[in-house]
């Protein structure tokens, strides 16, 4: 015995012959929201009333719609309907995937131009400290203010004018970087609160883009989480020409990043964490992060 | 003067193929026939260099695999007039396009899928006369197998445009086109077409499921 479900309905086949059926209405709207619950893997009703529960194998045979009363009209307006329903469900974690991505973008984009402008302020004052720029970048007015004695030679009023342009549009940039760290906060604790707690918003977001999604990330055994955003490495690695990367973005975390020793293991442990987090998310969101942090500590504290 | 070329709903002035269908795009016509720009379709440009056979007929079904936004689509569903045409692309961000043309013409049904599961889409999709592919991938002709297995009728029809470079990017195309149509060995090939000048490194191989 096995089920096999059509656009326009669905039939019990006992050794090819069909032994019971039920079609579905002859409306392209009601046609085009099965095809979205097929699609989406739900169990339709119609299914649920002819196996009543029972589990029957889904399999194929070929089944003429003209034979009970279907046009292809119909299905073709059903599946422009369907494909326009696609288009209109944007899943909820695509928000969050732009906006983290787009916080990585931004980043190199402050990197470069901070660079830029510490190899042009060098010029009338090469005395100044690396460390000093973060706060000389804020309060910029074309001005030395943290070191004035140690201007070399007078800068025109031109070039001052275009570095606090460069200053500003990098403060412009941290600013729209920081707003979008706060979105992500507020999305994440949304879409995933499991995978926010225990592995923080920006990494937990960068995890989700990674792999493509959040459904995906739930089906992803933890061993590949762990390796999310080493990609680069672990290709030099297959090709001879690297060692074998230990983790991707989870790196960024601070219990790993600071390890002293044990790293691979430590990571290890995480990206088991957050997979279950991730399928909690995913399937419930219910809410157990408190645990699995606590668990998390207690096995990594074992040594 | 504008005459039928050859096969059924193809037409000519002598100059150009036509075909008969309102207009999708703003696409140029003469007298009410579409003009088809072989530059833009592969189909176009097989038939101008002069194929024998042009499986796809008025009462066709014909699964096409990589639609696109749908440009040669039109043209077929023009063709098979009295037919239906399934057509799989696997891009959102051009089946939208595809659904836009799809609502001017009643025999077409637009599926979003990837034609390397087939499974996905054969509750949509009954046995068809043809199956035409067109998708520039490393492993086209394992995917046209997957769907002519599932869909293809017996002495139904292929069309596959082989490309050269996505196949396989250092081999010399002949080579490429040799082992694309070794691989093909469980069919009758009925036709190989060169493509050039229209559109460059492809081969139309045209077959039939025996
Ligand atoms: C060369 S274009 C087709 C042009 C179209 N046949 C025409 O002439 O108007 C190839 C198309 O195949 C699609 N494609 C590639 N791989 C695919 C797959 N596995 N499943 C479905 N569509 C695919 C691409 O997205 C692209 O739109």
């Amino acid at each position: 015995m096995k089920l096999v479900t059509k656009w326009f309905g669905v039939f019990l086949v006992d050794e090819d012959e069909i032994v019971k059926y039920e079609l579905f209405p002859k409306n392209s709207d009601e046609i085009a929201e099965r095809l979205k619950k097929i699609n989406d893997g739900e169990i339709l009703d119609e299914e649920e009333k002819l196996t009543k529960g029972m589990e029957i194998e889904k399999g194929e045979r070929d089944i003429d719609y003209s034979d009970y009363g279907f046009t292809l009209d119909l299905l073709h307006s059903a599946s422009i309907q369907f494909g326009k329903m696609l288009f209109r469900e944007i899943p909820e974690d695509r928000y969050v995937i732009q906006a983290v991505n787009a916080i990585d973008e931004i980043n190199k984009a402050i990197n470069i131009m901070t660079e830029r402008f510490i190899e042009w302020y060098l010029y009338y004052f090469p005395e100044e400290k690396e460390k000093n720029f973060g706060k000389i970048i804020a309060e910029y007015d074309g001005e030395n203010k943290t070191n004035p004695e140690t201007e070399t030679h007078n800068i025109s009023s031109t070039d001052k004018e275009m570095l606090k342009d460069v200053a500003i549009s990098i403060l412009t940039l941290q600013k729209t970087k920081n707003k979008l760290e706060k979105y992500v906060e507020k999305e994440m604790e949304k879409i995933a609160p499991n995978l926010s707690f225990f592995a923080g918003p920006r990494i937990g977001a960068k995890l989700i883009a990674l792999s493509g999604g959040l459904g995906r990330l739930s089906v992803m055994p933890s061993s590949k989480i762990q390796l999310l955003g080493a990609e680069k490495a672990l290709f030099r690695h297959l090709s001879h020409e690297g060692k074998s990367p230990k983790y991707g973005v989870i790196f960024q975390h601070p219990v790993i990043h600071n390890a002293k020793h044990n790293r691979g293991r430590i990571a290890r442990v995480f990206a088991n964490n957050a997979a279950i987090a991730v399928r909690a998310d995913y399937y419930s969101k219910h809410f157990i992060g408190n645990e699995l942090k606590k668990r998390f500590m207690k096995q990594i504290s074992k040594g | 003067m504008i005459k039928e070329y050859k096969f059924e709903n193809i037409y000519s002035d002598g100059k150009h193929i036509l075909t008969k269908g309102s207009p999708v795009w703003n696409e140029k016509t003469i007298n009410n026939y579409r003009i088809w720009n072989p530059r833009r379709s592969k189909l176009c440009a097989m038939i101008l260099n002069k194929c024998k056979i042009m499986p796809i007929k008025k009462n066709s079904t014909v699964l096409y695999l990589g639609a696109s936004s749908g440009t040669t689509v039109s043209y077929v569903s023009d063709i098979a007039d009295k037919g239906m045409i399934y057509c799989v692309e696997f891009s959102g961000r051009v089946f939208r396009d595809l659904i836009a043309m799809c609502e001017k013409r009643k025999n077409i049904v637009p599926i979003l899928a990837d034609a390397n599961q087939p499974e996905s889409y054969q509750h949509i999709v009954e046995s068809v006369d043809v199956v035409y592919q067109d998708i520039a991938q490393r492993n086209q002709i394992q995917i046209f197998k997957k769907n002519a297995k599932m869909f293809l009728k017996k002495n139904g029809y292929g069309i596959i445009m082989v490309k050269a470079r996505s196949i396989d990017t250092t081999a010399r195309p002949e080579d490429v086109y040799k082992k694309a149509v070794e691989d093909l060995k469980d069919f009758e090939i009925l036709e190989k077409i060169g493509l050039e000048p229209y559109c460059k490194d492809h081969l139309a191989v045209a077959l039939e499921n025996k």
